[in-house]
C-alpha cells in the first residue's frame, strides 16, 4: 500500500470535502500560521515594556546630561559622556578592576566547584548530607553572606585576624588594605557561588555512561587517565556554558562588592557596576552613568561573541577531524 | 562536540543575562489633586532617624502629636537606613513619586531645590518666629524647608570606660587623645573611633570635616577650590596620625563603634549631637555617663543641617504643609525638643531643665553649634558631594596607602578643578 505524505493526504481529503469544509480548513490553517505568534505575544510584550524600552531609554540617556532628580530634563550632548569616560583614569581603573574581579572569580569558582563536584560524586557514607551542606552558601541571601563576611574580615575583632594574630602573623586589613581588598571580595564571591558550579557539574558527571567507566577499568586505565579521557570530554560542554554564565554574572555583580568595600579601598574594587551606581546615585549624573552601562554592555557582548566564535571554531575543527 | 540543545541553552542564557544589564528609568507625573488639610488623609514621612535605637521611637511618638491636633490625619513612617537614604529619596523624587514629607541633609536640599522638587512652605511658616538657621532655605523668596535638627560635633567620652582606665579628664589635644586612648586600649577596650571607610562615604564626609575645619581649613574660598591649603593638609595629617596610632578599631563602621560606645567597649569618639542623644536614650549608658568636650583642635568644627521639606509632587500637599505648620508651632517644637537632644531646632526653643540636668554633655554641643560651619562647600554647594568624594578618596590613599597628605590633596585639587 502506498504511503501518503501529509500534504498528499490533505489533497485527497480536500478533493472529497464540501466548499464549506474547505473554508473552515482554510481558516484553521490561517489560525495555525498565527498561533505561534499569539502564544509568544505576551512574553514579547512583557519584554518590550520592561526590558527593551528601558534599555533603549538607557542608551538614549547616555547621550544626554540628565541628572537623577530630573531624568527627563537633560539635553543632548552627543558623545561627550563617552569622550569624558575614555579620557578618565577612574573609568579605566574601573574597567581593570572589573576584568580582574571577573577573571579571578570565574577561575576560582570553576576550579573549586568542579573539584568539589568530582569529590562528592564518589560514593561515601553521608554523601547526601555533605552535598546538602555544600549547597548552603548558594541558598543564602547575598546580603546576609556579606554581613557575615564583614565580621569575619573585621580588622580589630574579626575571626580571621584573631586567627592570624594567634599564629603570630599579625593583623591584616582585609577590607581596608589596598593589597587585600580585591582578594577579600573575590574570596567571598567564590564562597557564595561555587555551589552553583558544583551542582551543574555534578549533574553533568552523573550523565557520563557507566559503561565507559567499566570499559576503562577493563582496559586497566588509572584514575587520571579515566578522568582525562572520559570525564573531562563529557564535562567540557558544561564547563563552557557555566564559565560563560559566571563571566556575565561577575561583570554584573553588585551587592557583595558594594556592601563589603563600596568600591574601596582606594578604588581597588571599584568595578563598572559600582562606578555606575556612584555616578547615577551619589553624584546624580544619570547620563554619564548610562554611558558606563552601555560600555559595560558592550563588554558583556564582546565576551559572548568571543565565546561563540571560539565554540564555532572548535565545532568546525571537531567536524573535520 | 557541543550538542544543539546545549548551544540553544547557552544562547538563551547569554541573551537573557546580557539584556538584563540595561538601565531602566521611568518617570511618572504626579497627581496634583489638591485636598485641603481639614479633609485629612495619610502622610508618608521619610526619615532615617526612625531607625536610630531608642531615639527613633521617641521622635516618632513626638511627631504623632500632630494626629492629636488633626485627628483626620494619619502619619505613616518610611524607614530607610542612612547609607541608602539620600540615593533612594533622590530616585523617588526624580521619578515624580516619593514620600509626602521628608528630612534631608543640606547638600541634598540644594540639589532638590534647584530641580524644583520642593514645595514652598511660605504659608506654613507665616507668623512663626523662625531662627537664623532657616535663612539658608529661602530661595528666590520662597521658604523651601525648615530646620528639623541642626547637629554640631564634639568629642565624646564614655565615663565608665575612662574611669576603668584611671582617666578623669577629657583630652584637649590630639596628643592627649592618643595618650588617653592608649590607656584605654591597655585596659581592654577600644580607644577612639570615627568613620574611616569609603563604604561609609555618606556619613564619613560629614564627620571628617571636623579635622580640616579644626585646623582652620576650608575646601574653597567661595570662588575657587582650596583643597590643598596648608590647614587642610594639617587636618589630614592629624587624622593620619590618629589612624596610625593603634587606637582605632579599623574596619568598624558607625553602627558598630556607636554600639561599642553604648556597650562600654569604646572610650572616645567624635560624633554629632544626634548620636549623643541616641547614646543617652536608654540602655547601659545614661546621659550622666557621657562626657563631652570641644574638639581637640585649635578651631571649631562643622554642623550638619537636617531640613524638613515637602514633596512638590505630593498628592496631599496641603495636609503636608499643615503638618509643617504644626512642627514649627510651639506645641510641635516642645513635643520634639526631648528627642532632638542638644540640636538647634527651627525656633529658639530652650532645652528642658530636666534634660540639661540629666545630660551634662549637651552644653558642649550648644556651645560648639554656635561656632560651627556648614559642610557645604561655599561657591560649590551643588557640587559638594562629588568634590567630597574626590577628597575622601585622597584621604583614603593617605591612610591606606601611606601617601603624603600634601601630595594626596594636591592630586585631589587637580581632579576637582578638572571636574568643575
Amino acid at each position: 500500500m502506498p504511503v501518503l505524505v501529509e500534504d498528499e493526504k490533505d489533497v485527497v481529503h480536500n478533493s472529497k470535502s464540501s466548499p464549506r469544509k474547505n473554508r473552515l480548513k482554510s481558516h484553521s490553517r490561517g489560525f495555525s500560521r498565527w498561533a505561534g505568534y499569539l502564544f509568544i505575544a505576551p512574553a514579547i510584550i512583557y519584554l518590550a515594556i520592561f526590558l527593551l524600552v528601558p534599555f533603549a531609554r538607557g542608551i538614549q540617556l547616555s547621550f544626554t546630561d540628565s541628572v537623577l532628580v530630573n531624568p527627563s530634563g537633560g539635553s543632548f550632548v552627543g558623545i561627550e559622556n563617552y569622550a569624558n569616560l575614555v579620557t578618565s583614569a577612574r573609568f579605566w581603573n574601573s574597567l581593570g578592576a572589573t576584568l580582574t574581579y571577573t577573571a579571578t572569580t570565574v577561575f576560582f569558582s570553576m576550579f573549586v566547584g568542579t573539584t568539589t563536584a568530582i569529590l562528592v560524586n564518589r560514593k561515601f557514607r553521608g554523601r547526601t548530607i555533605v552535598r546538602a551542606i555544600l549547597t548552603f552558601p548558594y541558598a543564602m541571601p547575598s546580603v546576609a553572606v556579606t554581613l557575615v563576611f564583614i565580621w569575619i574580615y573585621n580588622q580589630s575583632g574579626g575571626i580571621l585576624n584573631r586567627t592570624t594574630g594567634a599564629l603570630g602573623l599579625g593583623e591584616v586589613g582585609w577590607l581596608t588594605d589596598p593589597s587585600f581588598g580585591m582578594f577579600s571580595v573575590v574570596a567571598t564571591t567564590v564562597w557564595k557561588v561555587f555551589p552553583f558550579v558544583m551542582l551543574v557539574m555534578l549533574a553533568a558527571l552523573q550523565s557520563v555512561p557507566e559503561e565507559l567507566f567499566e570499559a576503562a577499568r577493563v582496559d586497566g586505565a588509572d584514575s587520571l587517565s579515566t578522568f582525562r579521557s572520559i570525564v573531562l570530554p563529557h564535562l567540557m560542554p558544561t564547563i563552557r556554558v557555566v564559565a560563560l554564565l559566571m563571566t556575565i554574572w561577575s561583570i554584573r555583580r553588585f551587592e557583595i562588592i558594594f556592601l563589603l568595600t563600596g568600591g574601596g579601598p582606594v578604588e581597588k574594587t571599584n568595578t563598572l557596576v559600582i562606578n555606575i551606581y556612584q555616578r547615577a546615585f551619589s553624584e546624580q549624573q544619570l547620563g554619564a552613568a548610562a554611558a558606563i552601562a552601555v560600555l559595560g554592555l558592550i563588554l558583556s557582548l564582546a565576551v559572548t561573541v568571543v565565546f561563540f566564535l571560539a565554540e564555532r571554531r572548535e565545532n568546525v575543527k571537531e567536524g573535520t577531524s | 562536540m557541543i550538542s544543539s540543545t546545549s548551544r540553544r541553552m547557552m544562547a538563551v542564557a547569554a541573551a537573557f543575562a546580557i539584556t538584563t544589564a540595561g538601565l531602566s528609568a521611568c518617570s511618572t507625573s504626579a497627581d496634583a489633586d489638591a485636598k485641603s488639610a481639614t479633609e485629612g488623609g495619610t502622610l508618608v514621612f521619610s526619615n532615617w532617624q526612625w531607625l536610630e535605637p531608642g531615639r527613633g521611637e521617641v521622635m516618632w511618638e513626638a511627631v504623632n502629636g500632630y494626629v492629636t491636633d488633626n485627628p483626620k490625619a494619619e502619619l505613616v513612617k518610611s524607614e530607610t537606613a542612612f547609607a541608602q537614604y539620600a540615593d533612594k529619596l533622590n530616585t523617588q523624587l526624580g521619578a515624580g513619586s516619593g514620600p509626602d514629607v521628608f528630612v534631608i541633609g543640606d547638600s541634598q536640599f540644594v540639589t532638590l531645590a534647584e530641580a524644583g522638587l520642593l514645595e514652598p512652605l511660605n504659608s506654613s511658616v507665616s507668623g512663626v518666629k523662625l531662627n537664623a538657621s532657616n535663612d539658608s532655605m529661602v530661595l528666590e523668596g520662597d521658604q523651601l524647608g525648615v530646620t528639623w535638627d541642626q547637629v554640631s560635633y564634639a568629642l565624646l567620652g564614655n565615663k565608665i570606660v575612662m574611669e576603668q582606665a584611671g582617666l578623669t579628664q577629657m583630652p584637649t589635644t590630639v596628643d592627649e587623645l592618643i595618650a588617653a586612648s592608649k590607656a584605654i586600649e591597655a585596659n581592654g577596650a577600644d580607644g577612639f573611633a570615627v568613620r574611616h571607610q569609603m563604604n561609609d562615604f555618606g556619613g564619613w564626609y560629614f564627620d571628617f570635616q571636623a579635622w580640616p575645619y579644626g585646623q582652620g581649613g576650608a575646601w574653597s574660598d567661595g570662588e575657587k577650590l582650596t583643597i590643598d591649603s596648608p590647614a587642610n593638609v594639617k587636618g589630614v595629617s592629624e587624622f593620619k596620625r590618629v589612624m596610625e596610632a593603634g587606637i582605632v578599631p579599623i574596619g568598624d563602621d558607625a553602627s558598630t563603634f556607636r554600639t561599642k560606645f553604648k556597650e562600654n567597649q569604646l572610650g572616645f569618639t567624635i560624633d554629632n549631637s544626634g548620636a549623643a542623644a541616641s547614646f543617652a536614650s536608654g540602655g547601659k549608658l545614661t546621659g550622666a555617663d557621657i562626657l563631652s568636650a570641644p574638639l581637640p583642635f585649635p578651631f571649631s568644627g562643622q554642623n550638619e543641617h537636617l531640613i524638613l521639606a515637602v514633596n512638590a509632587n505630593s498628592k496631599n500637599k496641603e495636609l503636608a504643609k499643615n503638618f509643617v505648620s504644626w512642627v514649627v508651632s510651639e506645641s510641635g517644637q516642645s513635643a520634639l525638643r526631648p528627642s532632638m537632644g542638644a540640636s538647634t531646632m527651627a525656633t529658639n526653643i530652650p532645652l528642658e531643665q530636666e534634660f540639661e540636668t540629666a545630660n551634662p554633655w549637651a552644653a558642649t554641643y550648644l556651645e560648639n553649634g554656635s561656632k560651627s560651619r556648614s559642610v557645604l562647600i561655599p561657591g560649590f554647594e551643588t557640587e559638594t558631594v562629588p568634590i567630597m568624594r574626590i577628597i575622601m578618596q585622597a584621604v583614603e590613599r593617605v591612610i591606606a596607602e601611606g601617601q603624603d597628605p600634601q601630595a594626596a590633596l594636591s592630586q585631589a585639587q587637580q581632579e576637582a578643578e578638572a571636574a568643575n
